[in-house]
Order: C-alpha cells, then sequence, then structure tokens
C-alpha cells in the first residue's frame, strides 16, 4: 500500500511530522514502512507547461502538435483524450526529447490523453516543484489483519490515534434528480454477497480527470484511464472500498444479478483475456452473461470507455473466502481482491458510493439517480469486549493511565459503551473485525502507546528443563567425533529430482512426491541422505576439490502407514569420504580405501557405545542400489535389523550422473542405532596389570570364505571354553603363491590374558591346540601347517 | 673355584674395565654383562662363597663384593648410555617443509549457529524439544490459529504431499506439540528445518532452520518476552546491541511483535546493509494466542505463555556477514573449511 506524505497531511488540521519522522511513527504502531521514496525518484522530473498548439485528426488517433516557446513536438494522442486547441498540457522534458508519460523509465510513444493544466501555468516553465512540492512516498507493508488499513482513510485514523490528533472526513456533496433507475437488480446469493448496492447515474461525459486527480492517482501507485473509472479508483485508495462503474448502455436486458457462475461460463475481463468460470465463483451478470467477477476485475462487454453516456455504480460486500478462492483459482490478484479477501467495513459501503458521487458531481453534468439498487442489507457488526486495565498492564508489563487507554481506542474508532470502577466496556467499529477479544484491545493499546514503554524482566517460576535427550546428545558425540576426524559438516537440501533417482535404480513409488514442487529438480523427498550427497559431491570435484570428507546427519522420509500418519521420517547420518588422507603433495598420501571407510564405520559404532559384537558386516545384497557390489557392506545387529550400508560408490552411476571421482559412501540409520546403544554403559575397571602371551595361527582358506565365519568360530570356542582372550586380530590375509588359484591364506594373532593372574605358556598351549583343532573342521578351512597343496 | 681374595677381585673388576673399553656394540656390551655380573659368572660364585664364611667375614667380604657389584652396574649403565646415544645419526631436517597434515573438519555454519542459540537457552532454563518435519495441516496451520481460507496461509506458501499433509513451513508447530507434552509451567525451545515454496535467490531458500522458543506459566507478560529476548541478543550478537520491539501480526500471538536487532555494522546510524535504517529483522514473537491454548486443551484465563521464532540462516548471515543464503547448501568444502575455528 503505498501513500503519500502530501495526502496523509491533507487530512490533519494541522500536522508538523517530518516524512522520516511520520516513517518511524508508522513502524512504531505496526505499519512497516518497506520503503521510503522520494517523488522526484519516482516521476519523470522535470514537468513542463506546453501549448497545444494545432490538432490534426485522423481516428482513432490524433496528431497533436505542441508548442514549448520556440521549438513544436509533435505526438500521437487518442481522439478522445486531445483537449481543445489553446490548452495548457503537461510534459516532461529530458535532453530536449519530450515525453507524455509521468513516470520515471516508463516511454510511450501514444497516449491516451493529454494531461490538461490551469490556464494560469506559464508556457515552458518547469512546474515540478510546483506541482508536486517536496513530496514523499511511502510503501507500507499491511499484515494481512489490518484490511482496514489498506486504505488512505485507515492509515490516517491509525496515525490520529498515535499523534492524538483530529483528523476529518472527505466531504459528500451531491444532488439527485428524480428519475428511475432502469437497471433491475436481483440478488442470488445473499451467502457470498450479504449487500449489494448500485446507483444509476446518466449524463455521463467520459472524459480524462482533472489534473488534483490524477496526481493523487499517480501519487498513490496508480494510473489514470478516464473521470469515471479514475473516481471509482481513487476512492477505492481512500476508503478502501473496492467500486465498480459499469456501462450501464451496455447492461443487456437491463437486469443486473449477483449470482453464481454456470458451468463453462466464459468471461473477457478488462484485461483482455478470457477466463474460464466455475460454479464456485460469484459473478455480476446482465440478462445474458456475465459482465464481472464479483470483487475482483469488471468484464470488458461493460467497461466504460469514451462513448459511454449512462454509469451504473457499484459498492458491495461480499464473502471474503469467496473472493480470495476465486481470485485464488484464477490466478488474479487485483486491488480490489486484495481488499475483499481481508475483509472491508460493511458499514463503509455506502460512503464510497457516495463518495464517487461527490467526485462525479463537482465535474457538473452528471445526473444521479435518487433511488438506490440495494440488495440484502450491511452486516450487522456489534461486538463488545470488556476491558480490564489493570489486566492490560499486566500483559505489557506498564503503566497506563485507564483515561489514556480509552482515548487511545476513541482515536482507533471504537466507542466507549461504559464505564466502571475496574473496566469499561468498547464497541468495536466495523472495520476492526480482526478485535476481538482483551488481548487484541492490549495489542491496540500496546502499539499505539509504543511497545517501547513495555518494561523487560525475566519469567520465574520453578522448572527443571531436564537432562537433555539421549539421542541428542548422541548426535552431538557423533558430529564433534567426525569433526574432529577432519570432516566437514554439510546440510543438503531435502528434495531429490526424479533422475539421480532413476539413475540409482530406485522406484519412484517407494519415495514421498511433493505435490507442489518448485521445479523438477525438487519433485521427491529423500529416502537416503546418498541422494542429495550426490549433487554436492559433484559440484565440490567439478570444482577441483579432491580431498575431502562430508558428512551429514538428517532426516530421510518415506511412505508408510503408522500411527494415522502415512509418511514417516527417520533420522540417518550420511559420509562421503574422497581423494588422500594426507593431501600434501611432498608425502606419499594414504588414499582413501574401503578399509578406510569400514574402519571410520566402526570408529563412529564406538564412539556412540557399540561393542563388536553388537554388529555384523555382510557383503552387499542389492538392498542399496548405488554401490559396486565387490566393494560394499550391510550392516547388521545381531537381530538381523539393517543399521546401515556402506562402499565404493559405482564408478556407472557416478559417470552417469557427472561425478568424476572415486568416492566411498556410508549411510548409517542412527534411530535404529541410538535404540540398540540403549542406557548401556560398559562397566569400568582398572588397568589390567597381568602379562599378555601372543601366539599366532595361521590357515588357507577358500578365497571365497569369509574372516567373519573364522572370528565367530573362534569367537564360540573362546566363549565355551572360557578362555582368557584379550584379542583375535587378523595380521595378514595373502593370494598367490604357494597357495592355488581358489586359496587364500589368513593369519591372525590370538592375545591371551587374564585379569586376575599371569598365565602359564602351557594353558595357553592347550587353548591354542583347542582353536586349531577346531577350526580346521570349518568346511574349507586347513591349518598352515597341515596345508599340503595339490 | 678361586678363593675370596682382594687381589682377585681387583683384578676381576680390572678385567671387566678393560672389556668394556673394547665394546663397540650393545650386543657385545650384554654378552659382557652376562660374563661378569650374570648367575653364571664368576661374582654369582664369589656371592655363593660368602655363605660358608664365618659371620664376621661374611660382613667384611658381602660389603666388599656389594661395593664392587655396584661400581661394576654403574659402569655398564655408563657405557650403555654412552653406546644408545652414540649410534642415533643426526639428520639433516628443513624445518620449513610443510608437515603431514590431516583433513582439519568443521561444523556446519547454521549448525553452529543453531547450537550457540540452543546453549544460550538451555542456560537460561529452556528444555530442547523436537518434532516431525512433515506435519498435519492441524499441526502447522489450524492449532495455531490458522484456518483454511486465511490470508495468513500466503505468507506461508507450502510445499503439500496429500491435501493434510505438508512440509513444516515454521517451527511452530513445536509449540503445540510441546504443549501437549509437558505441563505448565516450562520453559522450551525447539530448532528444526522447515520448508517454503521460495525459489532460491540471495535471501530466499525452499528449505531452512528456525528455532522456536515457548515459555508457558501463570502470568507471562510482554515484559517477560522482552528482557528473555534482550539477554539473547546481547549474548548472541555482543553486549553494545540493541533491540526494538515493534508491533506486528502472527495469527497464534496477540499480542505479536517483530524484533529488531541495532546494525552491529553501523550501531544504528543507517548504512547499506541495514537498508539506511539502523535495524536489522531478527525474529517474530508475542504472547500466546488463547485460542491457540483452547486448541490443546489449556484454559486461557489460566494461563499464559510468551512465543518466538526466528530463522537460523538468517542471523548466521548477519553474525558472520554472508551475503548469499545458497552457499549454505552448496556445501563447498572450500566454504565450509572457514568455519573450522568455530564450534
Amino acid at each position: 500500500m503505498r501513500v503519500a506524505y502530501s495526502i496523509l497531511r491533507r487530512f490533519f488540521k494541522s500536522f508538523d511530522v517530518s516524512p522520516q519522522e511520520l516513517a518511524i511513527l508508522l513502524i512504531e504502531q505496526g505499519l512497516v514502512v518497506e520503503k521510503m521514496v522520494r517523488v522526484e525518484d519516482v516521476f519523470a522530473f522535470p514537468f513542463v507547461v506546453g501549448t497545444l498548439e494545432e490538432v490534426r485528426e485522423s481516428f482513432p488517433y490524433s496528431e497533436c502538435l505542441i508548442r514549448l516557446k520556440d521549438k513544436v513536438f509533435s505526438t500521437r494522442v487518442k481522439s478522445w483524450g486531445v483537449p481543445p486547441e489553446g490548452a495548457k498540457v503537461l510534459l516532461s522534458l529530458h535532453e530536449e526529447v519530450p515525453s507524455f508519460s509521468l513516470v520515471a523509465g516508463e516511454g510511450k510513444e501514444t497516449s491516451e490523453f493529454l494531461i490538461v493544466l490551469p490556464d494560469a501555468f506559464p508556457e515552458g516553465e518547469d512546474v515540478s516543484r510546483h506541482l508536486f512540492g517536496d513530496d514523499t512516498l511511502l510503501d507500507l507493508e499491511i499484515t494481512s489483519n489490518r484490511g482496514d488499513c489498506l486504505s488512505v482513510i485507515g492509515v490516517v485514523r491509525d496515525l490520529s490515534a498515535k499523534l492524538d490528533l483530529d483528523w476529518e472526513w472527505p466531504q459528500i456533496s451531491y444532488q439527485e434528480v428524480e428519475m428511475a433507475s432502469p437497471i433491475a437488480l436481483q440478488n442470488e446469493d445473499l451467502n457470498l454477497c450479504p449487500y449489494y448496492t448500485g446507483k444509476f447515474i446518466a449524463n455521463v461525459e467520459v472524459k480524462p480527470s482533472s489534473w488534483e486527480i490524477i496526481k493523487d492517482l499517480y501519487l498513490l501507485g496508480l494510473r489514470p484511464i478516464n473521470n469515471v473509472v479514475d473516481a471509482t479508483n481513487l476512492v477505492m485508495m481512500e476508503t478502501g472500498q473496492p467500486l465498480h462503474a459499469f456501462d450501464a448502455s451496455r447492461i443487456q436486458g437491463n437486469r443486473v444479478i449477483v449470482r453464481r457462475a454456470r458451468r463453462g461460463e466464459k468471461i473477457i475481463t478488462i484485461d483482455g483475456l478470457e477466463r474460464e468460470l466455475s460454479p464456485d465463483m460469484l459473478v455480476i451478470a446482465d440478462g445474458f452473461s456475465p459482465i464481472g467477477i464479483a470483487g475482483v476485475m469488471g468484464g470488458q462487454n461493460t467497461e466504460v470507455y469514451p462513448a459511454t453516456r449512462e454509469v451504473f455504480l457499484e459498492s458491495a460486500f461480499f464473502n471474503r473466502v469467496s473472493i480470495r478462492r476465486t481470485s485464488k483459482a484464477l490466478s488474479l490478484r487485483t486491488e480490489a481482491s486484495a481488499r475483499f479477501e481481508r475483509g472491508v467495513d460493511p458499514q463503509g459501503v455506502r460512503y464510497a458510493s457516495e463518495r464517487v458521487l461527490s467526485l462525479l458531481w463537482q465535474e457538473g453534468k452528471v445526473q444521479i439517480a435518487k433511488e438506490w439498487s440495494i440488495a440484502g442489507e450491511a452486516p450487522h457488526y456489534d461486538q463488545t469486549i470488556q476491558v480490564y486495565p489493570e489486566k492490560i498492564g499486566e500483559i505489557l508489563n506498564g503503566q497506563i493511565a485507564t483515561e489514556k487507554m480509552m482515548q487511545i481506542l476513541k482515536r482507533l474508532g471504537f466507542t466507549i459503551v461504559s464505564l466502571e470502577t475496574d473496566n469499561f466496556v468498547v464497541k468495536v467499529p466495523s472495520f476492526r473485525a480482526d478485535v476481538s477479544t482483551l488481548v487484541d484491545v492490549a495489542e491496540e493499546i500496546g502499539r499505539i502507546n509504543g511497545y517501547d514503554q513495555i518494561f523487560p524482566c525475566l519469567p520465574s517460576f520453578p522448572f527443571d528443563p531436564g537432562n537433555e535427550d539421549k539421542n541428542y546428545v548422541l548426535e552431538k558425540r557423533l558430529r564433534t567425533f567426525l569433526v574432529a576426524r577432519g570432516l566437514k559438516e554439510a546440510v543438503t537440501l531435502s528434495f531429490v529430482d526424479s533422475k539421480t533417482v532413476q539413475e540409482l535404480g530406485v522406484q519412484p513409488d517407494s519415495l514421498i512426491a511433493v505435490k507442489n514442487p518448485l521445479s523438477q529438480d525438487q519433485s521427491f523427498l529423500r529416502s537416503q541422505l546418498l541422494f542429495p550427497f550426490l549433487g554436492i559431491l559433484r559440484l565440490n570435484l567439478g570444482r577441483g576439490r579432491n580431498h575431502f570428507g562430508l558428512f551429514e546427519v538428517g532426516k530421510v522420509f518415506y511412505p508408510a502407514q503408522k500411527a494415522g500418519n502415512p509418511w514417516q521420517e527417520e533420522l540417518r547420518l550420511g559420509v562421503a569420504l574422497c581423494g588422500n588422507l594426507l593431501p600434501s603433495l611432498w608425502q606419499k598420501g594414504t588414499p582413501v580405501d574401503f578399509f578406510t571407510l569400514k574402519g571410520f564405520t566402526e570408529e563412529i559404532l564406538e564412539v556412540v557405545g557399540f561393542v563388536p559384537e553388537m554388529v555384523q558386516f555382510l557383503p552387499w545384497d542389492d538392498r542399496t542400489p548405488g554401490f559396486e557390489r565387490d566393494a560394499a557392506f550391510i550392516i547388521q545387529s545381531p537381530e538381523k535389523m539393517v543399521l546401515g550400508w556402506g562402499g565404493k560408490l559405482s564408478e556407472k552411476i557416478l559417470w552417469k550422473l557427472d561425478i568424476r571421482g572415486e568416492i566411498y559412501y556410508l549411510e548409517l540409520k542412527l534411530e535404529e542405532i541410538f535404540t540398540l546403544v540403549g542406557e548401556l554403559a560398559l562397566p569400568i575397571r582398572g588397568a589390567n596389570l597381568f602379562p599378555a602371551i601372543t601366539r599366532d595361527i595361521s590357515i588357507v582358506v577358500d578365497r571365497d570364505l569369509l574372516w567373519a565365519t573364522i572370528a565367530e568360530k573362534v569367537n564360540e570356542i573362546v566363549n565355551r571354553e572360557r578362555m582368557a582372550v584379550e584379542k583375535i586380530e587378523v595380521f595378514d590375509v595373502f593370494e598367490g603363491q604357494p597357495l592355488p588359484q581358489d586359496k587364500k591364506g589368513l593369519s591372525f594373532r590370538c592375545v591371551f590374558r587374564s585379569s586376575e593372574r599371569t598365565l602359564n605358556d602351557e594353558e595357553v598351549e592347550v587353548w591354542i591346540h583347542k582353536i586349531k583343532s577346531e577350526i580346521k573342521h570349518i568346511r574349507g578351512v586347513h591349518l598352515r601347517e597341515e596345508f599340503v597343496s595339490s | 673355584m678361586p678363593e675370596i681374595r682382594i687381589d682377585v677381585l681387583e683384578k676381576y673388576f680390572s678385567d671387566f674395565r678393560e672389556s668394556l673399553d673394547k665394546v663397540k656394540t650393545v650386543d657385545e656390551l650384554n654378552r659382557i654383562k652376562g660374563q661378569y655380573l650374570g648367575r653364571r659368572s664368576l661374582l654369582g660364585e664369589f656371592l655363593a662363597q660368602l655363605r660358608q664364611l664365618s659371620p664376621e667375614e661374611k660382613k667384611v667380604w658381602g660389603q666388599k663384593i656389594n661395593e664392587m657389584k655396584n661400581r661394576m652396574e654403574e659402569e655398564f649403565k655408563e657405557k650403555y648410555e654412552q653406546l644408545l646415544f652414540t649410534k642415533r645419526k643426526e639428520m639433516l631436517i628443513d624445518v620449513t617443509l610443510p608437515g603431514k597434515k590431516q583433513w582439519v573438519g568443521s561444523f556446519h555454519p547454521v549448525l553452529i549457529v543453531r547450537d550457540q542459540v540452543l546453549s544460550i537457552f538451555q542456560s537460561l532454563g529452556f528444555r530442547i524439544e523436537s518434532g516431525p518435519e512433515i506435519e498435519s495441516d492441524f499441526y502447522n496451520f489450524e492449532a495455531l490459529n490458522i484456518p483454511p481460507d486465511h490470508p495468513a496461509r500466503d505468507d506461508q506458501d507450502s510445499f503439500y504431499l496429500s491435501p493434510n499433509w505438508l512440509l513444516r513451513t515454521h517451527t511452530s508447530p513445536g509449540q503445540i506439540r510441546a504443549m501437549q507434552k509437558l505441563t505448565p509451567p516450562f520453559k522450551v525451545v525447539v530448532p528444526g528445518r522447515c520448508y517454503r515454496r521460495d525459489a532460491f535467490d540471495a535471501t530466499h531458500s525452499p528449505m531452512f532452520h528456525q528455532i522456536e522458543g515457548l515459555v508457558v506459566a501463570t502470568s507471562i507478560s510482554m515484559g517477560d518476552l522482552k528482557g528473555t529476548v534482550e539477554i539473547f541478543v546481547r549474548r548472541f550478537f555482543g553486549p553494545q546491541r540493541k533491540i526494538r520491539f515493534r508491533p506486528s501480526y502472527f495469527p497464534f500471538t496477540e499480542p505479536s511483535a517483530e524484533v529488531d536487532v541495532s546494525c552491529g555494522v553501523c550501531q544504528g546510524e543507517g548504512c547499506r546493509s541495514c537498508g539506511y535504517t539502523g535495524w536489522l529483522e531478527i525474529m517474530g514473537a508475542g504472547l500466546v494466542h488463547p485460542q491457540v491454548f483452547e486448541k490443546v486443551g489449556y484454559d486461557p484465563k489460566k494461563v499464559r505463555g510468551f512465543a518466538f521464532g526466528m530463522g537460523i540462516e538468517r542471523i548466521t548471515m548477519l553474525k558472520f556477514g554472508i551475503t548469499d543464503i545458497r552457499w549454505f547448501l552448496e556445501n563447498d568444502v572450500n566454504f565450509l573449511e572457514q568455519f573450522r575455528t568455530w564450534r
């Protein structure tokens, strides 16, 4: 909503606030000033006065010769907008080039009309300052509860409370004639249109508006059209009540019907576009077809144009929800619909109409029918609120005198109905439907009295915030660990594009689709952190960042019905490693490989409290696409719950997605993992001071036999025989000569140590023998010393 | 077996010294040690013979032998250290060459700020709560006094998953969940990701983070809100920063306020970064609307509360002087590594 300093000031008798002070006052009372502009920055100054010397008619345009001292300019103007020869007209002049557009940077070849100035203006003079003064324009951002402030009067009223100043309503002054309106009004939907008024005006002469009206429209950010339309627009800006003028002679069948649109009905609106209507939209129709979309935009078929002689002036109160829906459905937001959907003043419908009549009557000639066409009645509004000043003081934490509270409310249009010792009752004005309870009144008093008068203090009451949530603590520990290990934390978009999903071979129906995505890139929600990670990997590698580790803790989403919610979300950790862990050029580095990633995985699990027996690493099994088959793993709990997966990302898929690099990626299901660690804490013991005895065992096994098979068996023996084993650790894996091709060698070290005594060699020998004698019975396993290559 | 005599002992000691002098390696040294000081050495035998002597003789000779043994062990230790440290050859190290530097990690700037904000409120006694990113219309709008067709819905253009489910447009549903879970009085903060249908530009992103605060007790005032926010602003932005409350509108608070902080660049004088106003908008706040209390079954006559919500990206940009919100989601490691000193 744009207002001009000069226009606001006009309403007050005395007004000694500068534009800068005004802006601050408006902000303090909740009318945000988005922008302050000086007139010279908006208008195509300098404006000069020319004389229309000669008109050469050639319908529909006329060639106008305009004299400016010793020069004569020529311009093409629509014929209806050409004043008589000799008139003083306004033009802007820039480096000897004249323009008839008032707004800076809006040059046009032809003009709708010439702007006529009073004859007293001397030709050739720069009248910019004289016409516009030293004005400032303020763009206000009006919050959606303050429909009343989408009008100059609304802003003036609010300002009058802040300044505690009287102001005056614009005058109503016109005369009516005894004349029957030929238009019959019929309202078929009192629900969507509770109140409709029409006024018939005859003997209308459509012409350019007077300079005063043109100037005000420009200052308020509108463009002049003709005197009739300008009057309705100006009054809308003034009062907040949208109005519409129909060319009465073009209303078919002399009937105006307020009704819902019929299925398939169409209308060409005044912007020249054809729009298809639906039965939930309210239209204004004549005997044959719609002539306007109620509260949104008029139809071209009844638009006021230069030949119009009779006007039917509409001022109505429409259902705000209906207007909002219609405007949304048609993607057609207008000054009118913006006001209706925020709620106009039901008691202001008639006043606005009378203001238009006053403006038109001032031009002389028009004949206004005495009879009003009225359908429905203005909704009554009689909300009252009992106000307890003590409560208001409590809410605002400040002392405000009851007198002052009442004065503020009166200035805002409230009426004091009664006054008791500890309370008073106010009647809420019809234009403030947003105020209905005591707290609303508190806000009104607070914002006018000034929020700077709120005395700061602190809430004080007994409340134990409790410990941090376990998952929150674990997540923090995990993030801290990963950063300490040199990884950078990422935050990626929760959306994913369909291309990535398809390349990964993920079924789109396993994802949640966004019904109204901003773009195709963001049409699904990620069901794996991997999806957005691919994007940031492409970006980093594309920019030549070759050595890095990135991680993200975030939610993934997938469809699954659970407790009445069809969509599930789950916390995950994603880790991507790439390049070299020691990236200096002159030292031999350590490239990230499969076992780097696995080491990270094990460390992460240990950090959140896992012991090795709590997880199993299994070879990759198609459940998670995107990895190289031979270099990926699934992590599983002993209860066969999948806790995560990781490995080398598929080179082929990365290539297709335009990602050039070798990347190792891990994704962990944090919620499952956090559940498993529970509150469990390992018992803490003193350090073990007894010596250890170590023995190595070498075996030869089938190539595809997993180390886990051996490790599980050894663990089983150790537990069963209650051996004092501290650690079983692989230290060599070898293939090739002298072993046959289908075999591999595995060597592992058993570290024996008791926490109670010093072990002796003899008992350890017995244990080693036991282990050896049992593992050699596993299919495909031979002790190295017994293996005979055949 | 030699008899214990003074000359025998002296000879034994001088032989030991002579052998030590010839020693060149640690291995040789250890052999000499075994020969002269080991269990089967002559010294061991001397000690064995002591047992057969009379108590007086035992005392005299025992002392002598022990003295000799101690001196031998000392000499041995000296020789050992000598050998050990002459073995190390000095290297030529160019100390100006770069070290073997491993990766240096960093937290994400938005989460650094989120965690800072959370810890400030935790120190003020707030409890941390969380909520889902996919919300129902009820939690995201309805319960917050934003019925269907409310114009305020326009300010929060949403991503819908189905007619009733959407990605939350703010963390305010966290207020509803906290009230359903806890019993007043309480103080909570709810951080989280939010989504709005805003196309990417320098200051807009379809995904961003917010922190919501909610305090509910028997008599909370705008003063409590102001005091709390003032402490937060001073601790987060610095002690010299000022705040300004100005009236605003949110359907779920009444009275409502927009909170501005004085510009850190110009200290409120007005400059380019604050649009020449001297103030920067940082949060929306207000007293909890009675309608919202009613939606969760609280009696608005018995409790009052304040709530606030702020965008984390916004204050992160202010804190670090970041000019483009898109950098946060790009995750260029070259950008991220600048935050290695922050936690």
